[in-house]
């Protein structure tokens, strides 16, 4: 039983083959570009670096706390549990992704379009965005002026720092985004009439669907916390400033997985000896993710202020992101089911033996894909309204999101990580071997973690919350399910130890390549030339996706105003 | 734009999955009587101690046989901490924050909301089961979140 080994009906598009370009003592596949282009994108990933290791710092401690070793009182400058999760927080759900999203999608809208960046300044300026950003917010946080968690609900209020470095973070995705549309504009002038490169498309669109999604946070910063934290405001409306985070809340986790999508659909493919299975169907799954914005009052079925009729409305339209997510696991999964018969793999099961799973990459990212479909399937649990009142704010979510962004993007970045390094540095990877090992520690930690997580929230224990000296902990049957939680953060702090191993013995690694650093950029069997042209009229798209949102959220406000101001700021820490 | 047979049903499939599981939810919606928790009022976190009816913390006994449990939310207390229903009682909340935003979580009830300062939070809980159920702030709310926790006894005997 074999499902695509058939040949293509439509020739696939070739791939131009890549001359060579000499940057300083190694040779890439960008003849266009210089050490100058690639600086920007190799500070901004070396940024997610610091972003993933403050982070799986902060896990050990918390997985130690679980464990029933509060260590608090023993490390340096981290002063409390909530201190340190606010810390795990910023610096996974927002260096970490924000600071590789700028640095992925850059390198790959210029692998796609054939082309520099248009603009060095704009590179220069989003990376000391994020660099600043991170800086600003990490002091506040370690300085114990900011302990509000990375959703930071007012009326806890932070200090401005932490809410200037904030704005910086999002700011410098804005400017990777203004620089791909130069650089869209500069491409079609020189291609009058040809489609948008698959590769550079997916990467846009992550960043125009982020950049739209973030206006709640923007406004929720600029016009109320940020002033409300300088004394320019006396009081927000802590409802009001929910929605606001809410809406870019939701979409901020399309920007955590897209540029991820971007990997398994254009490159993957390629790593496993497979090709895209349908340039359409591509284009239409990211467009998708940019129309369905606003979702995010599913995030708030238990919120008092907002009315039945919104939480009906968004969480009908919430099940529509199953759809693109059903697509990829199709698409993705023929890509990959080709790569392994054409590897000699056989029957039905066959050819997931036959791919390359001693490719740390490549394993890396089959095993986040593995976790994705269980972070899925807990996602729809999540958003099924009813079924939400049994798990919201229980640490089954947790659960769910090390399963999601915490695996799914955050294992696939590490195994992005072990061709990008070498690619950005010249330098051989270090111990592919332990990079392997690293990739199923990780997977092995989160499944024993996740299970614990989850297991525990369908009992009731509460997110957020130094577990171990809560005082309803010891009238509830939590012990096994805390105990799965603390065995299972500490084998993924294994995990991460060793990525960070591997990454640093690659970044100093005497041993430098001989051969071209070459993207893996995958074949399409169903390219271009039958897929639908109004999918490349974006501006089009984000008309259509800014309405939908307007309605949709005024629906909301028009329940919602007045507002009610009525809280100052307080630290309760 | 060609879209492979396998794949049409696929995508076929999942919409008639989706379809289902809607329908599942609507059916949980309007048969179980799913109370979402909801506003009708507002409220200054600054006056709840002086206003009616949360000037006054308790549980009453309604008409209907269920009761009113009024209650307020503070770092990190809830007000009453303590309270004893009858198995079987609906126990109609409100309640209110005077600082910052907490939680309301009671395992293996249907009880899970969020209280914001400037609404209040109402729902209905149902209580089947006898014995100690705790009540859980299950919102991050200040370094000693962990503390904030109450206690309902649901005790038998009652109808």
């Amino acid at each position: 039983m074999t499902l695509l080994d058939e040949p293509a009906p439509i020739a696939p598009e070739p791939v131009p083959t890549p001359t060579v370009q000499r940057v300083r003592s190694w040779k890439i596949d960008m003849p266009y570009l210089t050490h100058a282009d690639l600086r920007p994108v190799k500070w901004h990933l070396y940024l997610a670096f610091i972003g993933l290791l403050l982070g799986v710092l902060m896990g050990f401690l918390q997985a130690m706390e679980r464990g029933g070793a509060n260590l608090y009182d023993d490390v340096p400058v981290i002063e409390t549990y909530y201190q340190g999760l606010t810390l795990h927080g910023v610096a996974l759900a927002l260096v970490f992704t924000f600071s590789f999203a700028n640095s992925f999608m850059t390198l790959l809208t210029m692998r796609g379009f054939g082309r520099p960046m248009a603009s060095r300044g704009l590179l220069e300026a989003s990376l000391w965005c994020g660099w600043a950003g991170t800086a600003l917010a990490a002091w506040a946080i370690l300085a114990n002026k900011a302990t509000v968690m990375f959703t930071f609900y007012a009326p806890l209020g932070a200090t401005p720092a932490f809410y200037i470095g904030a704005v910086l973070l999002v700011v410098s995705t804005w400017l990777t985004l203004a620089n791909q549309l130069l650089t869209l504009r500069a491409w079609r002038r020189d291609n009058v009439g040809a489609r948008i490169p698959l590769m550079s498309y997916t990467s846009i669109v992550t960043m125009l669907m982020w950049f739209l999604a973030s206006t709640g946070i923007a406004v929720e910063v600029l016009v109320f916390l940020l002033p409300w934290s300088l004394g320019l405001r006396d009081a927000v409306d802590p409802q009001f400033t929910r929605i606001l985070f809410w809406f870019s809340g939701h979409p901020i986790v399309y920007f955590w997985l897209l540029p991820i999508y971007v990997s398994w659909y254009t490159l993957l493919p390629r790593q496993v000896g497979g090709k895209i299975y349908s340039d359409g169907l591509t284009r239409i799954v990211f467009l998708t993710f940019l129309l369905l914005l606003p979702v995010g009052v599913h995030h708030q079925f238990t919120d008092p202020g907002i009315p039945f009729s919104s939480k009906t409305i968004q969480w009908l339209l919430t099940f529509g992101i199953f759809f693109p997510s059903m697509v990829t696991a199709f698409s993705v999964v023929a890509a990959l089911e080709q790569g392994g018969r054409k590897r000699g793999g056989r029957g039905w099961f066959g050819w997931i033996t036959k791919l390359p799973w001693n490719d740390p990459s490549v394993a890396g990212q089959l095993l986040a894909g593995l976790a994705f479909a269980l972070g899925g399937a807990s996602g729809l649990i999540n958003a099924s309204y009813t079924v939400n009142l049994v798990v919201h704010n229980t640490s089954f979510i947790v659960g769910h999101f090390h399963l999601t962004v915490g695996t799914a993007v955050g294992l696939s970045i590490m195994a992005i990580s072990y061709w990008m390094v070498p690619y950005l540095t010249g330098k051989q990877l270090f111990a592919p071997g332990l990079a392997v090992a690293q990739v199923w520690a990780w997977f092995i930690g989160v499944l024993i973690f996740a299970r614990g997580q989850m297991w525990g929230g369908i009992d009731g224990v509460p997110r957020r919350t130094q577990l171990r000296d809560a005082v309803y902990y010891g009238d509830n049957d939590w012990g096994t399910a805390t105990l799965f939680t603390a065995v299972g953060g500490l084998i993924m702090f294994v995990g991460g130890v060793l990525f960070f191993v591997v990454i640093v013995g690659t970044i100093f690694n005497k041993r430098v390549v001989s051969e071209t650093q070459v993207i893996p950029v995958a074949e399409i069997e169903h390219g271009s030339r039958s897929t639908w042209r109004v999918l490349d009229s974006l501006g089009t798209w984000t008309i259509i996706a800014v309405v939908l949102s307007v309605v949709v959220y005024g629906e909301v406000l028009a329940h919602y105003l007045p507002l009610t101001e009525v809280s100052p700021p307080i630290r309760p820490w | 734009m060609k879209i492979e047979r396998y794949e049409r049903w696929f995508l076929i499939a999942v919409a008639v999955a989706l379809l289902l599981a809607v329908a599942a939810l609507l059916a949980t919606i309007a048969g179980e009587h799913a109370a979402f928790p909801e506003s009708s009022e507002r409220i200054d976190p600054a006056l709840i101690s002086s206003t009616a009816p949360f000037d006054q913390p308790g549980v009453y006994p309604r008409d209907d046989g269920g009761y009113d449990v009024i209650m307020i939310a503070r770092t990190w207390a809830f007000e009453p901490a303590e309270m004893e229903l009858p198995v079987g009682a609906t126990a109609h909340f409100r309640i209110a924050s005077v600082d910052v935003v907490h939680g309301f979580k009671i395992p293996d009830t249907n009880a899970n909301a969020m209280i914001i300062p400037g609404q209040v939070t109402e729902l209905e809980v149902t209580f089947d089961e006898v014995g100690p159920h705790s009540v859980i702030c299950h919102e991050y709310c200040g370094i000693q979140h962990h503390i904030m926790g109450g206690v309902i006894n649901v005790v038998g005997g009652e109808g």
